[in-house]
């Protein structure tokens, strides 16, 4: 390993870090901003324009083509601020699942799509909660109809106002949509504090965000939005492994468990090539460091493991970007038919998906290049046997502080 | 002496902050874990594959038909107590009726911990609950019968140091199962604590269910360190 290149790396990955803290602290300070809101027909416009895109690029969404969006429900933040919009999805008044749009700027359009409900739609998450909230039912206050608040992927909750003999709202009572649980006010706060990480998830570059809104308010794009050029492409057979010895060991193994079924066939599998690549990539098994591996020592790591089963010719290759955009060369790099290591530091979260990537590898296994780019990926943590979230997931591009890729080219 | 000592001390203390600025450093840079903040669910059976009327079935569970009954769900059920905010559960059938024309149904449910105390606090309570309702005992669960039945299925053929786990049995007329922890199975140092159970609704026979039951724990997966897997902690 050249020094220089290690000191010089290490420099820039500590002025990276410092320039995330303000990056992090302005997005979350511009949330409650009354010019940052956005309506109902923008929110309406935008829904619509995203799913075309979405049916036209997105693999499993292919019946959202020509359908309708239609307004059921609006959320709010725990302030009272407008928080998203859900439009349903129909055609021919078939119900085809549902978008989630911000009804913030500061925010990435799309929050949430889904060919399922959501929580707010299930009769049974309904019952339950007002089953919960008679519960708390006292003689001084009288609970009112609920208001429907969104704080993020998986994060529904019914705050139910609670007023005093002249009407006034004195309190809150909120039930969680998806598992029943009753909060007061004060215990509101704390299940926020433990869940501050995963509450940021859809925090990122603002200068992306805005790039995304100042796009899809364009009148333009809603007229070409059937006739726009689109591109994706998905390796289909790259095996999920799930998260074992660390990150990048297990995404590695993922890339060269890809190549083991394609030509390259003395590769071990799953745990024996994830710890074979833990190994030679010098992953961490002592605390504090435990799981934890440095980024450049993947690309070694992966040659000396394929060198070490007789494929000495395996180039791997480490590109370290910090702000720049290198969405095109990462979809040259898939339609190569190429799967690849992508480690993140300030990753943001999937598509969708409450919690936050921070510092973390996956394997990248296709895109979705539209009006957002997209990296579909195999995040290690969606593996079996991770039953429920057994999924290739959507990243949107630049959703992190400073990347590096790994190219693995046999 | 007093000098010498102090020049001692100021030693300490740069090579003490040199360290916190260099291990900082080092961390700042590396990646990984990679873990997201809970791993429930880690440990959940995934069936093999669907029918065409998009039916998810166990493959392989022998001359009989299983499946998953509906999606799975972060509301646990109300047939034991409250553990822990974060639960998911999922039911599975016997998809078509034997002979006597009498279907199963059974669960798998799944509460996650973080913090120590809480975990051994919802054990105990688990445990005087189970006492209260029904039987309890703990026994060595044979799993080679089923490793050997469905190891060729596993796409990621791990192999497993050993060959039976220590489980709770419980039995009752409203559920009957194994009750299974794991302590921390993925990083040691990291607080990830599970307790899972595999049950059947409705009946007290666990005998006449026991394969299956089985079934799903091998296919839900297991830590490879035998020393993280235990049954429920004896009550207090």
């Amino acid at each position: 390993m050249n020094i220089h290149k290690t000191v010089v790396i290490l420099l820039a990955l500590l002025l990276a870090g410092m320039a995330m803290v303000p990056m992090v602290s302005a997005a979350e300070s511009k949330l409650s901003s009354p010019s940052k809101m956005v309506n109902t027909d923008e929110a309406s416009s935008v829904a619509l324009i995203n799913v075309q895109d979405i049916a036209n690029s997105a693999p499993g969404f292919s019946e959202w083509h020509d359908s309708e969006v239609i307004l059921s429900k609006m959320y709010f933040d725990l302030t009272g601020n407008p928080a998203a919009y859900a439009f349903n999805v129909t055609q021919n008044g078939d119900y085809l699942g549902y978008i989630l749009i911000s009804a913030q700027r500061d925010n990435y359009p799309v929050l949430e799509c889904s060919r399922g409900h959501l929580p707010t739609a299930s009769t049974d998450f309904v019952s339950r909660s007002k089953t919960k909230i008679s519960e708390s039912q006292t003689k001084d206050l009288v609970i009112q109809n609920p208001v429907p608040v969104y704080l993020g992927a998986t994060f529904y909750y019914d705050a139910y106002p609670m007023t005093d003999k002249t009407g006034n709202v004195v309190d809150y009572a909120y039930v969680d949509l998806t598992n029943s649980r009753l909060f007061n006010s004060e215990d509101m706060k704390k299940e926020m504090a433990i869940n501050k990480s995963s509450l940021k998830a859809n925090v990122a570059k603002p200068v992306d965000i805005e790039r995304l809104w100042s796009l899809e308010s364009s009148p333009s794009v809603m007229a070409s939005v059937s006739s726009m050029t689109r591109s994706s492409n998905y390796i289909y057979d790259v095996p999920y492994y799930a998260w074992y010895r660390g990150c990048s060991p297990t995404a590695a193994a993922m890339v060269l468990g890809y190549w083991q079924s394609h030509g390259y066939p003395n590769y071990p599998t799953a745990n024996t090539l994830i710890d074979e690549l833990g190994n030679a990539m010098g992953t961490s098994s002592t605390w504090p460091f435990t799981g934890a591996t440095f980024p450049l020592f993947i690309d070694d790591g992966i040659e000396t493991v394929a060198a070490n089963h007789g494929y000495s010719g395996l180039n791997s290759v480490e590109n370290i970007w910090f702000s720049s955009d290198h969405f095109t060369d990462m979809a040259a790099e898939i339609d190569a038919g190429r799967p690849f290591v992508l480690s993140m530091y300030a990753g943001g979260a999937a598509l969708g998906k409450p919690d936050t990537y921070d510092e973390h590898s996956v394997t990248v296994v296709g895109y979705v290049g539209s009006l957002q780019n997209y990296l579909t990926i195999h995040d290690t943590w969606n593996s079996p046997p991770n039953y429920p979230l057994n999924d290739y997931r959507l990243l949107a591009n630049m959703n992190w502080g400073g990347s590096m890729s790994d190219w693995v080219r046999p | 002496m007093k000098r010498e000592w102090k020049r001692i001390m100021m030693g300490i203390g740069t090579v003490a902050i040199f360290g916190v600025v260099i291990g900082w450093f080092c961390n700042f840079g590396m990646i990984g874990p990679g873990l997201p903040p809970s791993i429930n669910g880690w440990y959940f059976p995934q069936p093999d594959g669907r029918y065409n009327d998009g039916t998810q079935i166990f493959a392989n569970t022998g001359a009989e038909h299983y499946g998953m009954n509906g999606p799975v769900s972060r509301i646990c059920p109300e047939m034991f107590p409250v553990l822990s905010s974060d639960c998911i559960q999922a039911q599975y059938e016997r998809f078509y009726a034997n002979d006597s024309g009498m279907d199963s149904h059974y669960i798998v449910i799944s509460w996650y911990f973080n913090d120590a105390i809480k975990f051994s606090d919802a054990e105990h309570e688990l445990n005087d609950f189970l006492k209260r309702s029904g039987t309890v005992s703990d026994i060595s669960l044979d799993l080679n019968p089923e490793f050997q039945r469905i190891s060729a299925l596993r796409a990621d053929n791990v192999q497993y140091s050993f060959t039976s786990v220590p489980v709770s049995q419980y039995t009752s007329n409203v559920t009957s199962g194994y009750f299974i922890t794991y302590a921390r199975p993925l990083i040691r140092d990291r607080q990830d604590y599970i307790v899972m159970y595999y049950g059947v609704l409705n009946d007290s026979d666990i005998r006449a269910h026991a394969t299956f039951l089985t079934t799903l724990l091998v296919k839900g997966g297991f830590p490879q360190d035998p020393d993280v897997i235990s049954q429920l902690s004896e009550s207090r």
